[in-house]
């Protein structure tokens, strides 16, 4: 979409029409994600040729040689194919991998992401892939580029779904002019947030705010309460109450 | 509409939704049916709650709802097992024919840099030794060597099936670091490709000068068009994909590009990973063991009969 976009959410068109944002995912739990991937890579390989060690290894070096590859190769195709779009690490870090038109990712698609993943890491620590993704609009390494995939987050942002938790002095009041949906949205969104403001910096963000939905001055006098008032009336009145 | 009633309203089907999002594949089954007409009513409410500036915690919880559904609804994740015999009697060959002037171009410039250095090393066989490493040198004498303990098996391994497994592990891990290099503007497909054209054709000439010509020849000839033929294809599949970043193809803008171009080198990355089972297979099981010579090359020259045949005939007919 052509909006601009304040944050670093992507948005995108689905076959019904409706557009729905992505959320990419930095390379910071990225590469946590990473991290424990490659433990559980290690673990299972030391325990595998522990378990071969114990046995004898007169014979079994063939089967050794092809975990190896399949691990090496195929540990993340595997996951992302069969657990919906996630490794264990992805899974514990809220990260996921799609289509970078949302949807789940294909199996071929995974396949190239994680071939390229090669590449990404061609000059050691993943240098090449974390320069791409930071200079990529999605945070896109090269085997997201190759592969056409986003890693996104799929947690819900906690700030934004916290409870609302207001002073109760303030009564519900309503606007003598009816707001618009942009001033109603502002209001809520001060509402949400006016409790990590503290009260001056509360008044001082309101003060810039209120003349603009207002002109009684009486109202203006108060800004950051007007406008909790204002929220908590558009709440009640939202209600159904 | 206000927020209140359009909560208090469609609060059920939201949850009914979140619900089915996260079943598992059986529990999800007894919904299947009712899901899409839902799924399609909540897209709506996106909607509302967007152009009505309601609160954007239930716009983001919508959001979310609607980008999981949209996965369960389009996901496909039933394994079709016919798709592995139509890649190998259609899609991989047709893949292959519908790049055959990269892969020839491919194919010369590995053979020219073979026949180079292989040039290099006939004149003077000591360059071998410093080229690569004494190591390297000592273990190829060993190995086609018929009077030592390591003939036609590579050090690391003892018995055929282990040496199955160690060339599966080494010629596929090589071809996919070709192949995912090339993304680095084609240079590492490339840098590859050269260095074992370059390692193949100063092994052959080292190997003459030894006397080792039989023993060498008679070991590489049966799988030798099958594993070179998979790097030819893994490095081309690779410089095609790295050639997105330079110039993307049919004028596209790089993202759609590398979406045209990812799906088809897939066929080629794949097919050569197919193929480099079947050369360690062949590798393992049939070079390694002492036949005659002249019986070794018979199936190496049948061999690269079948490639050839195989790439230029194979599903023509079948094009849809």
């Amino acid at each position: 979409m052509d909006e601009p976009e304040t944050d670093t959410r992507l948005s995108v068109v689905n076959p019904e029409g409706v557009a729905y944002s992505l959320r990419p995912a930095g390379f910071i739990p990225r590469t946590l994600a990473y991290a424990l991937d490659s433990i559980i890579i290690w673990i299972f390989l030391a325990v595998i040729l522990a378990l071969a060690s114990a046995a004898g290894m007169d014979s079994g070096n063939w089967l050794i040689f092809l975990i190896a590859f399949a691990v090496n190769w195929f540990y993340f195709t595997i996951w992302e194919i069969f657990g919906r779009g996630a490794t264990p690490g992805k899974l514990l870090f809220g990260l996921k991998v799609v289509a970078d038109d949302g949807s789940p990712v294909s199996p071929g698609a995974s396949f190239t992401r994680n071939l390229l993943r090669f590449a990404d890491g061609f000059l050691g620590l993943y240098i090449i892939g974390i320069l791409c993704s930071m200079f990529s609009p999605g945070f896109r390494r090269l085997g997201d580029w190759g592969a056409s995939t986003l890693v996104v987050l799929v947690r819900p942002n906690r700030r934004l779904a916290g409870r609302i938790n207001f002073p109760e002095t303030i009564l519900p009041r309503t606007s003598k002019t009816p707001l618009r949906g942009e001033e109603k949205a502002l209001v809520l969104s001060f509402l949400k947030r006016c409790n990590l403001f503290g009260k001056d910096r509360a008044d001082e963000i309101a003060s810039r705010i209120v003349p603009a939905i207002t002109s009684d001055s009486k109202d203006a006098a108060n800004p950051g309460e007007y406008l909790i008032g204002l929220g908590l009336g558009l709440l009640e009145k939202d209600a159904g109450r | 509409m206000n927020q209140g009633d359009f909560i208090e309203k469609r609060r059920g089907e939201w949850a009914w939704m979140e619900e089915t999002i996260i079943m598992g594949r059986r529990d999800f089954s007894v919904r299947a049916s009712k899901f899409p007409s839902v799924y399609r009513r909540i897209i709506r409410d996106l909607n509302i709650a967007r152009t009505e500036d309601f609160d954007p915690s239930l716009i983001d919880r919508l959001d979310r709802m609607v980008l999981e559904g949209h996965g369960r609804l389009y996901q496909d994740r039933r394994i079709r097992w016919k798709v592995i015999p139509d890649f190998i009697a259609f899609g991989f060959p047709s893949a292959v024919r519908r790049e055959w002037k990269l892969l020839i171009s491919f194919t010369a410039a590995f053979i020219l840099v073979a026949l180079l250095s292989g040039l290099l090393v006939h004149k003077s066989p000591w360059i071998f030794a410093q080229w690569f490493s004494p190591d390297v040198a000592l273990n190829l004498e060993e190995m086609y060597d018929p009077s030592s303990e390591h003939y036609l098996t590579p050090r690391e391994v003892t018995g055929d099936a282990d040496m199955f497994g160690f060339y599966i592990y080494n010629n596929i891990s090589i071809a996919f670091q070709t192949f995912a290099s090339g993304i680095l503007l084609g240079f590492g497909s490339i840098l590859y490709l050269m260095y074992n054209g370059a390692f193949l054709g100063a092994t052959c000439a080292y190997m003459i000068s030894l006397n080792f010509t039989q023993t060498f020849f008679s070991f590489i000839s049966g799988h030798g068009a099958v594993e070179l033929t998979a790097f030819i294809f893994a490095g081309a599949a690779g410089w095609r994909l790295g050639m997105v970043l330079i110039r993307p193809p049919f004028r596209l803008s790089r993202k759609e590009g590398f979406k045209v171009v990812g799906k088809r080198v897939l066929p080629l990355i794949c097919g050569a990973a197919a193929f480099l089972v079947l050369a360690a297979g062949i590798e393992a099981f049939w070079s390694s063991r002492p036949f005659p010579p002249a019986m070794k090359y018979s199936f190496g020259a049948f061999m690269l009969i079948v490639t050839l045949v195989y790439f230029i005939f194979s599903g023509r007919n079948s094009r849809v």
